[in-house]
């Protein structure tokens, strides 16, 4: 190819992207928007597609702190946007994340939606799927803000996604409800459009502590005992790491770690590291790990014989997935502190796993529908409570917002930093394959099984 | 080994003060062009994702393209690790900014320059490995960095949780824009410059035939590092402008093996080794991701997502490309545009339309 | 230092090199006909392991079994391949059969995912975490293991006679040493290339069919295990299989010891796998035979065409 033809071809090329943009602008990303999303609530492509390039949005500031829209709410619905990992590494608890959201517009569309200014109106989810790629992530959130005019934002799944996400808020001033995002690190960086129904993993390993020093109380646990701390390389890890190891300082009659070792989100094979806890001696295995680590790290626990007196792999290990992927009798006795349980005794509990399980033909929610379902749940009380969708004021009211609600502790409501802070409560899977809520005492359904079945 | 061979006779007439017409007309394009993106930009309100998102990712992928041209396409050294500038350029410029208190522009050219520094620490060692030896090594130094990132250096970079810059310090809109736009017009002035240059010819030569260029006494070495230091800056560069776009960084978006794998793909498709294949092929990426990433198909009960299908599809297209239009995409065209004035009486272009990826290697 | 495990750290390492010799062979074969190498490999593995899931799942086929279908059936897949795909570049620049096959992996990958979702699949059977434990040396070793190290020693030793012994082994070496020469005495190449390729991709088949029994996998598994057979075979020497073996147990060992041994941190252990690949590469490009001044094995002395580095090589210019 010559210069000359190259530049030719260089000016045609980019003018056509020129106008490739402008034309983009107006039909095929309105068209696409329509089944892109997940209708919950009514036909709800028209939001951007008029929005040609020559028309633009009014926002009259020059830089990017514009807010996007005004009040919002425009028509008879409210929209809502996420954009969860539906396919990719995360796909699976994508999938209970949206679930978990279409199950809470459902339950208020059937009440009859969210009143605002004395009207009622029905809730409109767009979900959109970024595969588990942080880039992606922030685009579509951008997209939903700017192009899709959504109102309100609900969160993505995983600290990793969260943390990319949360920004987009910040940028455009937009509520941003999140139920995937523990990591108290998130939190800490000022963003006062954030807000996170998932307590901190350090209150989780906090749990746990508790209730190992009230069975050594009970003389079930040796005293002291010595740990094995495993934990994954990321800050949902760290913290775990953290109040563990805090937890043990605090008592060193108590506790003792003997082993504090990290391994890599993902890995492919811990039977390296098995055999190292397996030299320390400890006499409790407590990791932090996600679901896919779990199963794996479970399973090979299982294939070196390995035996503790608790084995704990953090909020993991009730799942089903676990269950079909070993067996009930290898992960029988596991224990795993959660942000929920179905077995929780409070009425909205209850009022949850009924309604779900009812559009489930009966199946049962674990605690990733439950606290998605609550995010979205507590996002349309504030925008009914603010009676408005001003995003300030519904911001400022989720700010405030302390209400009886399914979780642990019986309440929602954010501390400062945006983040809530309750307590955990642990399960423990039976040899049937059932899990049974077993701490905090006044609400347990049985007592735990420790030293664990061999 | 590319598709680029100057044109027969272009090198002998090529005169720098013959070259007048032609520079002006590439440069000149390219130039306006720049301007006229650059003032929908300033006109247009930054609330506009179609400019201002994907637009600037169109910007910062087709900066990052032309810079892999250059060593891959050029040099015909395939590099399956460039994710490592690209995250080395993010992390310096988020770094230095967020805990240096570095003015973003200082930082963002450390992060370059830095980028361009650690190409040369593997590109020595490494460009003696012929083709295949040099593409594994360089997967093998993009994990290697990843997972120095993510773990001895965790404390410096956050690990796996990532990095993230305070949000008054990143950039606006409007800056994202203008900046990426500034960077894919000089990656394609640059990308123009070493094609015509000394450099561009050694670089066709070695590429050609390594042996022969060495006996006609071109130090390849040398120039696949000069290559590959200007590719690595680039690359670097908009690691920074990413950084301070999108103000979180984690070893997952900027240092993973898809971000190189992008790279190769945007190129390939684009057409290898051509001045427009890689600005084409970023063009298409994102358009494939934003806009076909809804679209659907059912087949019987089964709804198949596009997303669902991507991964296959640019399989496919890469083989298919690889197969029967080694030229990419600009081949595709070029040859569609030949056969058309063929149809209507004009002469046939006697560009060289040189499909080096047929070439034989010298392994055979 | 912790010299207690260093015994259960060995014994680890060595079951390891078990499962890693056998994914790298069918890597190294390719690599020796055609002089590509196969970045599908990945794919083949992991579409490997999805067979042997699907057929346990469809026809309760004991996993143990399922070699026996799958290393047949991927066979005649890998003869395939190359007719109609692979034979078209053969002799491209490296980047082409690169691209290619990576190509090809991408729709394997893709292939997977839409049949059997992204979901992390695994295999249960009752004997799946079986172990043999042995208290008085504190060893716990898994039967799995321990079955996947003897297939790998199976096929090492079965792979030495058919090279040596068979008239088709004898034309792959000689293939391997000198594609002219060997179609000047009269071996068909292109038929040769055909049967080896498909070797091949049996021999990927068969790890992935093994893998499957002990490890999880989705979509994207096999890409680390094709880089450790990348830093193998070009420790063993590229061609040679029991170079190839060594290799495997020089990087199973040099992993285990880091963490087991030397306490590194468990995080790092790919680390020092990938450092291996590449320091490899730069210091030792002809592998550990090459350092050790012999080969071992059926190929009998190195030709130009086997080292990665060319005659553009500072270490000096091979033999035109």
């Amino acid at each position: 190819m010559n210069p000359k033809r190259a530049s030719h071809s260089a000016s045609v090329l980019i003018l056509v992207f020129v106008l490739l943009l402008a034309a983009c602008g107006g039909g095929a990303s309105g068209g696409v928007g329509g089944n892109q999303g997940n209708q919950t609530g009514g036909a709800g492509a028209g939001t951007g597609a008029s929005q040609g390039v020559a028309s633009g949005t009014p926002a009259g500031a020059g830089n990017n702190q514009g807010a996007a829209t005004g009040s919002g709410c425009a028509g008879d619905q409210i929209v809502i946007g996420a954009s969860l990992p539906l396919t990719g590494k995360e796909a699976r608890v994508g999938g209970f994340y949206r679930d978990g959201y279409e199950t809470a517009v459902k339950f208020w569309n059937e009440k009859g939606g969210i009143t605002v200014n004395g009207q009622k109106k029905q809730i409109k989810l767009n979900v959109l799927d970024n595969t588990t790629n942080p880039t992606t992530s922030v685009s579509q959130y951008e997209r939903l803000v700017t192009q899709d005019k959504v109102d309100f934002l609900l969160g993505s799944y995983s600290t990793l996604l969260v943390s990319a996400d949360n920004v987009v808020a910040q940028r455009y001033k937009i509520p941003y409800v999140n139920a995937g995002g523990a990591a108290s690190a998130i939190y800490s960086r000022g963003n006062k459009y954030l807000f996170g129904v998932l307590s901190s993993v350090v209150n989780l390993a906090t749990t746990e502590m508790d209730l190992l020093k009230a069975q050594q109380d009970a003389g079930k646990l040796k005293k002291p005992a010595n740990i094995a701390l495993i934990w994954e390389n990321t800050d949902h890890g760290k913290d775990f790491q953290q109040g563990v190891q805090a937890y043990a300082k605090k008592h060193p009659d108590r506790f003792k770690v003997v082993i504090d070792e990290t391994f890599e989100l993902g890995g492919q094979d811990y039977s390296s590291l098995l055999r190292k806890v397996k030299g320390s001696k400890a006499d409790l295995f407590l990791a932090d790990a996600h679901l896919e680590d779990f199963i794996l790290m479970h399973r090979q626990y299982t294939e070196q014989g390995l035996n503790h007196q608790v084995v704990t792999y953090g909020a993991r290990g009730s799942e089903k997935d676990a269950k079909e992927q070993l067996g009930n009798k290898a992960v029988a006795g596991v224990l795993s502190a959660t942000w929920w349980s179905p077995e929780l005794p409070y009425p909205q509990a209850k009022e949850f796993v009924e309604y779900y399980s009812k559009n489930h033909n009966g199946e049962m929610p674990a605690w990733y529908q439950a606290l998605s379902f609550e995010a979205a749940n507590t996002l349309f009380n504030s925008i009914q409570k603010a009676g408005s969708c001003d995003k300030e004021k519904v911001r400022d009211t989720l700010a405030k917002y302390n209400e009886p609600s399914l979780l642990p502790g019986n309440k929602t409501y954010f501390t400062e930093t945006g983040q809530i802070n309750n307590p955990f409560v642990v399960v423990q899977n039976t040899t049937k394959g059932e899990s049974v809520l077993v701490w905090p005492k006044d609400i347990a359904s049985a007592e735990p099984m420790i030293p664990m079945p061999k | 080994m590319t598709v680029v061979t100057p044109p027969a006779g272009r090198a002998a007439t090529r005169s720098r003060f013959k070259l007048g017409r032609e520079a002006l007309m590439s440069i000149g394009g390219a130039l306006l062009v720049g301007l006229v993106l650059a003032i929908i930009g300033l006109v247009l309100p930054p609330t506009n994702y179609i400019v201002f998102t994907l637009g600037f990712l169109v910007f910062l992928f087709t900066a990052q393209a032309l810079a892999w041209n250059l060593i891959g396409g050029y040099g015909g050294q395939t590099s399956f690790g460039h994710a490592t500038f690209f995250g080395i350029g993010a992390y310096a410029t988020a770094l230095l900014q967020q805990n240096a208190g570095f003015p973003p522009v200082i930082a963002l050219l450390v992060g370059g320059v830095l980028a361009a520094l650690f190409s040369q620490l593997w590109g020595y060692p490494l460009f003696r490995l012929r083709g295949f030896y040099f593409a594994i090594a360089t997967i093998g130094i993009g994990e290697v960095t990843r997972l120095i990132v993510l773990n001895p250096l965790r404390n410096l970079t956050g690990g796996a949780s990532g990095f993230t810059i305070d949000a008054a310090a990143g950039s606006g809109k409007l800056e994202q824009y203008l900046t990426g736009l500034g960077l894919a017009i000089g990656a394609f002035l640059i990308s123009y410059w070493v094609r015509n240059s000394k450099l561009g010819l050694g670089l066709f030569a070695l590429n050609m035939d390594s042996e022969a260029a060495e006996t006609l006494g071109v130090d390849t070495t040398r120039l696949k590092a000069a290559a590959l230091a200007i590719s690595a800056f680039i690359v670097g560069l908009t690691g920074g402008i990413y950084a301070r776009a999108y103000l979180y960084i984690s070893p997952e978006s900027v240092f993973a093996f898809p971000v190189s794998i992008a790279m190769v793909l945007m190129v390939v498709i684009g057409g290898i080794g051509t001045l427009l294949g890689p600005i084409l092929g970023a063009l298409i990426y994102v358009v494939i991701q934003d806009y076909l990433g809804a679209a659907q198909l059912t087949i019987g009960a089964r709804t198949l997502q596009f997303r669902d299908v991507q991964l296959g599809l640019y399989g496919l297209l890469l083989a298919l490309i690889i197969l029967f239009e080694p030229a990419g995409l600009v081949g595709l065209f070029r040859r569609m545009g030949r056969r058309f004035r063929r149809g209507r009486g004009a002469g046939g272009d006697a560009t060289a339309q040189s499909a080096v990826l047929n070439q034989q290697s010298e392994v055979e | 230092m912790d010299f207690s495990s260093i015994l259960p750290v060995t014994i680890g390492a060595i079951l390891l090199a078990g499962l890693y010799a056998t994914m790298s062979y069918g890597l190294a074969l390719i690599y020796g006909v055609m002089r590509i190498v196969n970045l599908a490999h990945a794919g083949v593995i992991m579409l490997a392991a999805y067979t042997t899931l699907w057929l346990y799942t469809s026809f309760k086929l004991e996993p143990y079994l399922a070699p026996l279908i799958v290393v047949p059936l991927y066979f005649l897949l890998g003869m395939g391949m190359q007719r109609l795909i692979v034979r078209r570049i053969a002799g491209a620049a490296p980047i082409v059969s690169l691209l290619l096959l990576f190509a090809i992996w991408l729709i394997m990958q893709n292939l997977a995912y839409v049949i059997w979702t992204g979901n992390t699949q695994s295999i249960l059977r009752p004997y799946t975490t079986r172990s043999i434990q042995i208290e008085a040396l504190d060893l716990t070793i898994g039967w799995l293991r321990l079955g996947v190290f003897v297939a790998g020693l199976l096929t090492l030793i079965a792979l030495q006679f058919f090279l040596s012994r068979t008239y088709l082994g004898k034309a792959i070496r000689a293939t391997t040493q000198d594609r002219d020469s060997a179609r000047l005495v009269g071996v068909d190449v292109e038929q040769i290339s055909m049967i080896a390729f498909g070797i091949g991709i049996a021999l990927s088949a068969l790890a992935g069919s093994l893998f499957a029994m002990i490890l999880p996998f989705n979509p994207d598994f096999g890409r680390v295990l094709m880089l450790k057979s990348f830093a193998i075979i070009v420790i063993g020497g590229l061609t040679s299989f029991v170079g190839i073996a060594a290799g495997a147990l020089l990087l199973a060992l040099a992993e285990e010891w880091s963490v087991g041994v030397l306490g590194l941190q468990t995080s790092l252990k790919d680390l020092v796998s990938f450092s291996a690949l590449v320091l490899v590469l730069i210091l030792l490009p002809n592998g550990l035979p090459a350092l050790i001044g012999r080969m071992p094995s059926w190929r009998n002395k190195p030709t130009r065409s086997v080292s990665p580095v060319g005659s553009a090589s500072p270490t000096g210019g091979g033999p035109k």
